[in-house]
């Protein structure tokens, strides 16, 4: 079986295959959007606005409910296909593999806050950033920003803060300018932005801790987050444990007949020797993810950029439909360009306008599925985890 | 009086006919190097066809800074201030930058390619970098 994309679709999709004792290989051009997750990992949205405080009434957290009513209002949701029972199984093979530590609940949502400064509601989140604003109760918050005066002083960008913040001089720093410029024993908790060290953050963290004398957490990050690095260095590792194997390139072109794909050329042209190698397998699982990953790729037309895949929005082809006619005048509607995808049947298997499978041995995964928006609905983590497990249970 | 005039300006314009053919070569160059010249101070330069055809795909980068991660320069040297391949690659974005500006980045770069392999856009930063080589004098 090979799987194409490395992001958390593909790589589950690779653990549930191997765990049944299939021989897997991965191939990814690059890394692509699981690498700038924000560390927090939502299943289902709830009701209330997000940009309301935790004193609000009438909030709702648990998302047996806001399930329904999405599945209700969205006939082209992945969840229709997907079976929610799996997820706490699917979660575990997860975590086995997986070296980091990622906390929450399958039945209801955490309050989080993040370094723009707005709540996010979710139901997993890592470790580090595993403060549920709901139980704090009166506990005092300091929270710091990227305003804070060590943060201006170091480059803009968060991996060099992160990276500069591996270094334990650099935390001592750190925790010095907070001590001077705060008085801590007012305080119970520290909220920091996520920059606290790339590769060594947990110690990093736990030396914070030790040097102010509180409990410090990270926020949930936004572009470009030192989380997602961190969460896709974890799946490389991970992956490496589970002793599948990672081939770099990108896939040139394939060979079919009839309606089964039977070879890959993939080309890595990073390498200087420039070889080209060919991927013989039964089943394929395309885990490419949409625009940012290279999934999709808008050039004269839409295009899946792997197996030339017609795409769809509501069940409509739109490979030769114009842009303007997919975006939104308001820039945080939820835009349509980013729900399009591909169409699947039970199966995963990718179908056709007439509703037939383009190639049967192909099963499709993560978030290139049609039908929801991993930017806006707040399923990302869901679909991806689901349709990963489901697919790779569903290889010959 | 007029006759006079007429004769000075005459020998005005031989004067200055003579002073432009004998020494106005000396203090200016002429054609493409003169034109040449007057861009070198601005770091335009002119570009190959070969160079062209490449030029389109540098300017895919969007920023989100996962190269910064894995470059190693970024570990040595983090105590100075240099560019990130991220930023070198983002100021190819916009027009040509200023080769020269970038110089410092590419004289200590190794071509490990590391940057290129996580690129989620797959920006040539190697590329991008021997353009600097060999363009930044």
């Amino acid at each position: 079986m090979v799987v194409i994309g490395s992001g958390l679709s593909g790589v589950v999709a690779a653990f549930r295959a191997s765990s049944q004792g299939k021989k897997v290989a991965v191939v990814r051009k690059g890394w692509g959007a699981s690498a700038l997750t924000s560390g927090i990992f939502e299943i289902a949205e709830t009701e209330g606005s997000p940009t309301q405080g935790s004193q609000t009434q009438g909030e709702q957290y648990e998302f047996s409910s806001s399930l329904a009513s999405l599945k209700q209002k969205n006939p082209h949701h992945p969840y229709h296909q997907l079976d929610l029972e799996a997820l706490p199984t699917a979660f575990e093979l997860f975590r086995k593999y997986f070296p980091l530590k990622i906390q929450g609940s399958y039945t209801e949502n955490h309050l989080f806050l993040s370094d723009m400064g707005f709540w996010k509601r979710a139901a997993f989140a890592m470790e580090s950033q595993f403060l549920d604003f709901r139980t704090i109760g009166r506990k005092k918050v300091l929270t710091l920003g990227y305003d804070f005066d060590w943060f201006q002083e170091t480059p803009l960008l968060p991996q060099m803060m992160a990276k500069k913040l591996d270094h334990p001089d650099e935390v001592r720093k750190l925790a010095q300018s907070i001590k001077s410029k705060f008085q801590l024993h007012h305080y119970d908790l520290l909220i920091l932005p996520p920059v606290l060290g790339l590769d060594f953050f947990s110690d990093m963290k736990r030396e914070l801790e030790h040097l102010l004398g509180l409990p410090v957490f990270e926020m949930a990050a936004t572009l470009p987050s030192v989380p997602g690095l961190r969460f896709q260095k974890a799946l490389d590792a991970a992956l490496h444990k589970a002793s599948i194997p990672l081939i770099q390139g990108k896939v040139k072109s394939f060979d079919h007949h009839k309606k089964k794909v039977s070879t890959l050329r993939i080309s890595d042209e990073l390498s200087p020797e420039f070889n080209e190698t060919t991927l013989e397998a039964d089943t394929f699982i395309l885990a490419t993810g949409k625009f940012f990953s290279g999934g999709l790729h808008k050039g004269p037309a839409f295009s899946e950029t792997v197996f030339q895949l017609p795409l769809f929005f509501k069940n409509e082809k739109i490979n030769h439909c114009s842009v303007q006619k997919l975006l939104r005048r308001d820039f945080f509607e939820s835009q349509p360009l980013f729900q399009c995808g591909v169409k699947i049947d039970a199966a995963l298997v990718p179908l056709d306008e007439f509703g037939d499978p383009c190639y049967e041995n192909v099963r499709a995964c993560g978030t290139i599925l049609q039908g929801f928006d991993p930017h806006q609905d707040g399923t990302r983590f869901g679909v991806q985890l689901l349709s990963g497990y489901k697919a790779g249970d569903m290889a010959q | 009086m007029k006759v006079l005039k007429l004769i000075y300006a005459k020998v005005n314009l031989a004067l200055a006919l003579v002073i432009h053919f004998s020494f106005k070569k000396w203090f200016r160059r002429r054609g493409l190097s003169q034109f040449l010249s007057a861009y070198q101070k601005d770091c335009v330069f002119p570009l190959s066809t070969e160079e062209r055809l490449k030029f389109s795909s540098y300017s895919n980068c969007v920023f989100c800074g996962l190269c910064v991660s894995q470059c190693e320069l970024t570990d040595s040297h983090f105590y100075q201030k240099f560019l990130t391949p991220a930023n070198l690659a983002f100021s190819y974005t916009k027009s040509l930058p200023e080769v020269t500006s970038n110089i410092d980045f590419v004289t200590h770069c190794s071509s490990c390619r590391s940057c290129e392999k996580v690129c989620p856009t797959s920006v040539p930063l190697n590329s991008i970098i021997q353009f600097v080589k060999t363009h930044a004098h």
